[in-house]
């Protein structure tokens, strides 16, 4: 991976007068000579783009096929229904253009083993359907700017005054996405990665796609849905976005088995959030690290079971929301466990809190003592955000806690007394038992070498 | 003792330079890309011609993704506390009150959210676009508060919506407008 | 070398002290009942177990400090031991260093008592601190400690007996740490909007428990739940400067607050 990519770099920085050396007649007129139903077979080498394909034929490379961009337009695109393309890799240079590396615009196209390495979006389907996207590889190769530059210093803000224009058009490229559906249906996106673009996955006024098995990270949103429908997103891994992934306006998606890990350096990051978001499904999903676990807006009518949010600054942030079930999930060790405010006809009764102080008198294996999820941060710094500075501030625990006792609170009434999903994140820290010993064996013998000082007579 | 003396001179300090600043005429505030959220969809705000910003009369900055964002909380918590409403020139990405700026409309644009709207510094620009592009309505400030804020991004996207592919691939989807319905008077009751 | 002299003294007079014995035993129950009491170790980074050790090292070291150094302050005027030693050619500022290094010795003897059993008990029973984990609460402690030193050796150079530094200690340790967010929102509610994050940040700086605090949760990789008011700020605190910068601005503290101590001391001195 490291390796390909270093590879990748030297050739990058090479004249793109060397790309044709040594290559074939042009792709293009093979491409064009080729009958429909026909296969293309590409010897291995490095082709200057852009390729166009507007017939059912199978594009397959043989060896290490690399085509770069040479023009303005899209590296690759397919203008056409049943097109297979299999084993290409695609270098994209062109910055801050509307087009993708890949433009598909066609339907029952099957796209696999690509890799693309672009400084805008990778894939793009534009209204078309029916296709499938497997086992692709996008890079972005667009520096965030704290990259480049970790701005230091003072953050006054609020009165600086814009005086200059920010942008230089043109010169500064932007992320793009990785795969783009723009209302395109039922189309399968199975075994990708995506590293470093804007979005990882956008799908926007799309229905019943397929999102599965892809793994997003160091984008900003991994899975992102603008008004969709039906969609189902499983087995998807998320690791260290800004968000993992993000339904706006979407109905009817189901959202299983994800696991989202370590969204938490960005100051609005959170794992899964579900804004305007209806009749959806979110079952079995990993939720680890992040700095907001599940985060849910305006949305009714959700299902939540079976979730494990883990260690999470925050596991479950509700606002606005209503008629939602969430059952049996499991909330361990999040610094705070859920926030809830404006929440009406939810139901939140009978996940398991690993910090619920549990009495289970009956023994229905469910606590007679409620959970109450605390709305004060959240309405407080939601008027101030600046009072986010109080997070888990001693005093603000303390005052939290005032509040805690009143009546109309949202709570799990029937909390779970033992976890319900086994999960495997033991085993880290055994290796430092050695060391945690010698420094506790040091800390006992100096304390009591000081104290054997101090009282020693002389 | 000490400290409290050191405490309050500071506190005043501060007081007379923010009076000092609070003097001007309101200034948009810069859009820090990567931090700034939308005050409404909790997207992230790019810093280009799609961001829109709220000043309060207190001094607080809303700061939104899209000019239909900022419409929706405007319409949600009434403008009386609102001191500017800044859009963006779409070629310069220079900040306009909302009241002296043009605006284009089009169910096409792509916008963040998907309103279709596009904000120019003046008449002439907007015109220029509306030609270039081959389409697009022209609309004042005022107009704005006659326009529907439809979207171009709801889950059955079928409607007016000439150029798409795949309409026999629509399936059966639940009314989006009934959702949209709800959410707006769950709003309305807090 | 007076200064050494009176540390050394402090050490001794410190550990034949039961009240050190008795926070000494308080400080490991409370370090081991936390220990004990989560049914998993989930201890790296910014969790649950942290963040609630944080709290309650917050609510108990900050007093403990306060308590056990004024106290030695104040008894050397209530023994007399203080006209004594005034009679040497002892100067101010090398007594209360020499009480502040001594204090500050037996205060991190007490705390790493209570860590080093608490590890070496996690062994044991099989569930306790990572390596990492017991050295950062280390830090922390002995970061809170020397901060609420000065603050201590201050009380106990303005009160006159235990009674007061008992009543001044309890209540600069309750507006510092119980009160201090409840004040705050109340007294900011009057400003402008605009005003609030500034006067927060600079506030922040006048109390230890709060900046130390916020410190040590970016170091601990959470610092993105302040939101993105401080976002600049916890990209700068968590960058090798920010290191440079913390140390520095507990040193001014301390350096501060020991002054003033040294102030009102030498101001109490000539009175007599």
């Amino acid at each position: 991976m490291i390796l390909t990519s270093v590879i990748w770099l030297c050739l990058w920085v090479l004249p793109l007068s060397s790309h044709a050396a040594g290559a074939p007649a042009d792709l293009q007129a093979l491409i064009d000579k080729a009958a429909p139903g026909e296969t293309v077979t590409i010897p291995a080498g490095e082709y200057a783009g852009p390729l166009r394909v507007t017939k059912p034929i199978t594009l397959q490379a043989s060896g290490e096929v690399i085509i770069r961009s040479a023009t303005d337009d899209p590296v690759l695109t397919i203008e056409s229904n049943n097109v297979t393309v299999s084993g290409l890799q695609l270098q994209d240079s062109r910055i801050n253009n509307p087009l993708a590396t890949l433009v598909v615009h066609g339907n029952q196209n099957v796209i696999e083993q690509i890799q693309i390495d672009t400084m805008g979006t990778g894939i793009q389907l534009l209204e078309s359907s029916f296709n499938q996207l497997r086992n692709i590889r996008v890079t972005g190769h667009v520096l965030d700017p704290s990259e480049v530059a970790a701005d230091i210093g003072h953050d006054h803000s609020a009165h600086q005054q814009l005086t200059k224009p920010v942008q230089q058009p043109g010169a500064e490229a932007k992320k793009g996405n990785g795969i783009d559906l723009r209302r395109s249906h039922q189309n399968q996106i199975i075994g990708n990665q995506i590293l470093n673009l804007f979005d990882g996955i956008y799908l926007e006024s799309s229905q019943e796609n397929i999102i599965e098995q892809n793994q997003v990270a160091k984008s900003r949103y991994g899975i992102h849905l603008m008004g969709t429908s039906s969609t189902r997103i499983a087995n998807n891994i998320g690791n260290g976005n800004v968000t993992g992934a993000m339904l706006m306006d979407t109905s009817t998606a189901t959202v299983t088995n994800n696991r989202f890990l370590k969204q938490k350096d960005n100051p609005n990051s959170q794992g899964i959030l579900l804004f305007s978001v209806t009749d959806s499904v979110l079952e079995g999903n990993h939720i680890e690290g992040n700095r907001v676990g599940l985060y849910l807006e305006q949305s009714t009518g959700n299902s939540v079971k079976n979730n494990a949010l883990t260690l999470n600054f925050i596991g479950m942030q509700v606002k606005d929301t209503a008629d939602n079930q969430l059952m049996s999930n499991q909330f361990v060790s999040n610094v705070i466990q859920a926030q809830a405010q404006d929440s009406k006809a939810d139901s939140f009764d009978g996940n398991y809190w690993d910090n619920l102080q549990a009495l289970d008198v009956n023994g229905d294996e469910r606590s007679d003592l409620s959970y109450e999820m605390n709305p004060f941060f959240l309405a407080l710094t939601d008027a101030v955000p600046p009072y986010q500075l109080f997070f888990q501030s001693p005093g603000f625990v303390f005052l939290e806690s005032l509040f805690s006792v009143g009546g109309d609170q949202i709570r799990d009434t029937a909390p779970l007394m033992s976890p319900v999903i086994q999960d495997d994140l033991e085993g880290q820290q055994e290796a430092t038992v050695g060391q945690t010993g010698l420094l506790g064996a040091g800390l006992l013998m100096f304390s009591f070498l000081f104290i054997y000082l101090g009282v020693r007579r002389k | 003792m000490k400290k409290w003396k050191m405490a309050i001179i500071s506190l005043f300090g501060m007081g007379l330079l923010l009076m000092g600043c609070g003097k001007e005429e309101a200034q948009p505030v810069a859009i820090q890309e990567g931090v700034d959220k939308c005050d409404v969809c909790h997207m992230m705000v790019a810093n280009d011609h799609n961001a829109t910003q709220i000043l309060l009369n207190d001094g607080r900055a809303l700061k939104f993704d899209d000019i239909g964002c900022m419409n929706e909380w405007a319409h949600q918590n009434g403008v009386e506390h609102v001191h500017t409403q800044f859009v963006r020139d779409y070629n310069t990405d220079e900040w306009l009150k909302a009241e002296d700026a043009s605006f284009v409309y089009d169910a096409s644009f792509s916008t963040p959210m998907g309103y279709g709207i596009h904000s120019f510094k003046d008449k002439a620009t907007a015109e220029k676009f509306v030609q270039e592009q081959g389409k697009g309505t022209l609309m004042t400030y005022a107009d704005l508060s006659n326009h529907g804020w439809a979207r171009n991004m709801t889950q059955n996207h079928g409607h007016g919506d000439a150029n798409h592919a795949g309409e026999g691939q629509q399936h059966g989807t639940q009314d989006s407008n009934s959702m949209h319905g709800n959410t707006d008077s769950q709003k309305t009751h807090n | 070398m007076h200064m050494y002299h009176i540390a050394r003294r402090e050490l001794k007079m410190g550990f034949r002290n039961p009240w050190s014995y008795s926070f000494m035993a308080l400080f490991t129950l409370f370090t081991l009942a936390l220990m004990v009491i989560q049914s998993r170790s989930y201890l790296e980074g910014y969790t649950y177990t942290t963040g609630t050790m944080l709290t309650l090292v917050l609510y108990l070291l900050p007093l403990m400090t306060i308590l056990l150094s004024s106290f030695s302050l104040t008894a050397e005027k209530e023994e007399g031991s203080w006209q004594l030693l005034s009679t040497y050619s002892l100067t101010t500022t090398s007594f209360l260093l020499g009480k502040y290094f001594g204090q500050a010795l037996v205060l991190i003897v007490i705390i790493c008592f209570g860590y080093g059993l608490s590890g070496l008990v996690g062994i044991i029973i099989g569930a306790g601190f990572t390596f990492s984990t017991l050295l950062f609460l280390l830090s922390f402690s002995i970061c809170i400690i020397l901060m609420f030193l000065g603050i201590a050796m201050l009380i106990g150079a303005m009160s006159k007996n235990r009674w007061q530094a008992l009543t001044l200690g309890v209540s600069i340790w309750f507006f510092l740490i119980l009160a201090w967010p409840t004040l705050l929102i109340s007294v900011l509610s009057f400003v402008p909007y605009t005003w609030i994050k500034p006067v927060l940040q600079v506030v922040t700086l006048f109390n230890p428990a709060e900046f130390v605090r916020l410190f040590s949760v970016v170091w601990l990789g959470g610092g993105s739940i302040f939101g993105p008011e401080y976002y600049k700020w916890v990209n700068w605190f968590d960058s090798p400067f920010g290191a440079v910068g913390f140390v520095t601005l507990c040193f001014i503290w301390i350096s501060l607050t020991m002054l003033a101590a040294i102030f009102v001391w030498e101001r109490k001195r000539s009175h007599d």
